[in-house]
């Protein structure tokens, strides 16, 4: 039990004064009244001075108290409040649409009777895109490295809707060493790929790019699908799994300092553009 | 036995048109006469064949499948 005994600072800061008022009082017993600062004995028989004294001391000594543990609960809340935004992009971070591992999964499962060599490929690809994403939480990424997993998971796009998907890159060679969040494009890549290309017949076009412009990096995904409605347009930041994920995963990380924009032209298709800061550090943000 | 039940799938994946087909072949009561890749390729055919059963995916270009 006495192992648990911690020194508690307030229990001391009260303690104090008590041990100060008996030594004052032994010290009045010993040496006599007239050389301490004591209580005349005709003040003593009245009840409201003594009452005054302790209300005084206990006053004294609960007001710093209080404004100490205050202190310190609120620094404690701060504490947990990090902790919480530290738990909130983890989670953000490793959620993957359970839409597309159960097709990629379907796929795999008919692709293991036709062709067992393309199922292995497409169980290589996805497991390679699993893995990112289980380390995306703590994980900061050049741009170069964010497209090659971007790669893995057109690879298995491409495979389950065959050559009628097409992809371009316009990928400025300056951009390439950005900064930028693990796995925050495929949601977005993902988005165009069902926006835009599943709706039309004949297949369709994803086009992705990345420029530098006034400090920043941009990035855009395109497609020339159907195009959104305003009601869609509107709406599609906020719901479902994807994009929404990605809205607030860069507020966390970058607070006011990006731009997630939707702009779309009905029956021409739908950019997505993503503006952040270039080149941050990667310790300050994973904090 | 039991009588087959006929059958059309609709789905714009065909790795995913392949693997339903498969495994309502396992069930032997079902049996598929016809495939579609959308919804508006499924109407002739449905039209023409009159299945018992279609097997319509959601998302699909062209018509979806709530039409």
């Amino acid at each position: 039990m006495l192992r648990n005994v911690k020194v508690d600072w307030s229990v001391i800061l009260l303690l104090a004064p008590v041990a100060l008022e008996l030594l004052r009082q032994a010290l009045g017993w010993r040496f006599g009244e007239d050389r301490l600062f004591f209580l005349h004995p005709d003040l003593r028989s009245m009840l409201w001075p003594t009452l005054l004294i302790l209300l005084t001391t206990v006053l004294c000594v609960a007001t710093p108290i209080k404004i100490w543990n205050n202190a310190r609960i609120e620094h404690r809340l701060e504490e947990q409040e990090k902790l919480l935004l530290t738990a909130r992009v983890d989670a953000l971070a490793s959620q993957i649409n359970p839409h597309f591992l159960f097709n990629t999964l379907t796929s795999i499962s008919s692709l293991i009777r036709s062709k067992p060599e393309t199922a292995r490929t497409v169980i290589v690809k996805l497991s390679g895109l699993l893995r990112r994403l289980l380390r995306s939480r703590d994980h900061f990424v050049t741009l170069r490295e964010e497209l090659e997993s971007i790669d893995e998971y057109l690879d298995i796009e491409l495979i389950r809707f065959g050559p009628q998907l097409k992809v371009d890159k316009q990928i400025s060679p300056d951009t390439l060493d950005t900064i930028v969040p693990s796995m925050i494009l495929q949601p977005l890549v993902e988005n165009s790929i069902k926006h835009g290309f599943s709706r039309q017949v004949g297949g369709g076009r994803i086009t992705l790019r990345s420029f530098r412009q006034n400090g920043h990096a941009v990035i855009e995904v395109e497609d020339d699908g159907s195009g959104m409605t305003e009601d869609q347009l509107s709406t599609a930041l906020t719901d479902g799994i994807g994009l929404s994920n990605v809205n607030e995963r860069l507020s966390v990380i970058y607070g006011a300092a990006y731009q997630l924009k939707l702009s779309s032209m009905p029956g021409i298709g739908t950019v997505i553009r993503l503006e952040i800061p270039e080149l941050m550090s990667a310790e300050r943000i994973t904090a | 036995m039991n009588p087959s039940l006929r059958a059309v799938l609709v789905d714009d994946e065909q790795l995913a048109r392949e693997e339903l087909h498969y495994m309502l072949n396992q069930l032997g009561t079902v049996e598929v006469i016809a495939q579609a890749g959308n919804g508006l390729e499924a109407i002739p055919i449905i039209e023409r064949v009159s299945p018992e059963v279609v097997f319509l995916d959601v998302q699909m270009p062209g018509l979806n499948g709530f039409g």
